[in-house]
């Protein structure tokens, strides 16, 4: 190995080390929108499930732990104190819903507005199945000519193998 | 050739499904772009009982529970002096409490001494005035912007949720007639 491989060989492990850096130096400022409440480790796992499934009335379409809005700060604080006072993910949950509706629930419950959405899917494979059978049995009722069958014998013996 | 054609002729017209339902939905998306996302959410709160509450009030900071209510047909509204469409509502305030209908306030994630200046410079439209500095009893109503008014019957009952400022032509129209139909219930009671 020549000596002018080697210098290169540790410039570019230099850079790979100062881009390593560079990428670590940018976590904190990612943690720190994060990092505003403090709660054990269960409670915190509880905690961030919750945030992420609960969607902020404020805005349209994000949920509480990405909203800077005042109410989601607001929310996100309500969410800690009902877990330090032991409630349960579905006690807090179904709290929020009966203030603020089912529209704050990202997993809302199955209830006759939602039942058509768990519906559908459902509806949708029967129909597949009932298609897929109908024109399997069509299919099965393809019968050739003895003309068409010598015909395909033909094409078959001409295929290179 | 003849048998081909009979047995697949109807699967042919159905591999046009797949565009014609396309098409549909396409139809329906490019409709539904001119409808505005909706914004304001109905209310679960509509028809259950206000939530119960311990307050102070504003200026005298003593605390005030549902009791303190007026007996008769009110509007809560929900206001702050950081709210910029509140001081656009207030003169619309003003007049509907010169016409004697009591309005509750609920001075919300403020100040008590800025919200005791707004009030002794431009005018006290409240009958009562309680204080939610952290917005603990706004979650209980399902707050979620300000200013927002309920209007709740003499049974303490919340009746109608109205998000945003109220404009004259809002008070006149939408708020102002169903007020009247709750204090026309409590009449024929």
């Amino acid at each position: 190995m020549s000596k002018c491989d080697s210098v290169m060989r540790i410039r570019l492990h230099a850079r790979i080390l100062w881009t390593v850096v560079v990428l670590a130096l940018c976590v904190p400022s990612w943690a720190e929108s994060k990092g505003e409440v403090d709660l054990p480790p269960a409670l915190m796992e509880r905690y961030e499930v919750l945030i992420a499934e609960l969607r902020c009335p404020k805005c349209l379409n994000i949920n509480i732990a990405d909203s800077n809005a005042p109410i989601a700060t607001d929310l996100r604080m309500f969410v800690r104190d009902q877990l330090l006072d032991g409630k349960s993910n579905s006690e807090i949950k179904a709290h929020l819903r009966e203030r603020y509706g089912d529209f704050i629930d990202y997993n809302p419950p199955l209830s006759p507005a939602t039942l058509v959405l768990w519906a559908i899917p459902i509806v949708l494979l029967i129909c597949a199945a009932l298609i897929f059978t109908f024109v399997g049995s069509r299919r099965d009722k393809v019968v050739l000519t003895d003309e068409e069958r010598a015909r395909l014998q033909r094409l078959k013996a001409q295929r290179p193998s | 050739m003849a048998a081909d054609k009979s047995v697949f002729a109807p699967l042919r017209m159905a591999l046009w499904l797949p565009l014609i339902a396309f098409i549909g939905l396409c139809v329906v998306f490019f409709a539904s772009l001119k409808f505005s996302p909706r914004t304001e959410l109905p209310s679960p709160l509509i028809d259950r009982p206000i939530p119960t509450f311990s307050l102070p009030e504003l200026r005298t900071a003593a605390v005030r529970t549902s009791a303190d209510l007026p007996e008769e047909a009110f509007l809560l509204n929900v206001w702050a002096t950081w709210c910029f469409p509140c001081r656009e509502e207030h003169p619309v305030l003003m007049d509907i409490a010169a016409d004697g209908i009591p309005i509750v306030g609920l001075n919300y994630k403020d100040d008590d001494s800025k919200a005791i200046e707004w009030l002794n410079s431009i005018g006290d439209p409240y009958r009562l005035n309680l204080v939610d500095r952290e917005g603990d009893f706004g979650i209980d109503l399902g707050v979620y912007g300000v200013p927002a008014t309920y209007l709740i019957d003499s049974a303490r009952t919340i009746r109608y949720k109205h998000i945003g400022p109220i404009s004259r032509v809002q008070w006149r129209e939408e708020l102002a007639p169903i007020l009247r139909s709750l204090q026309g219930n409590d009449e024929q009671v």
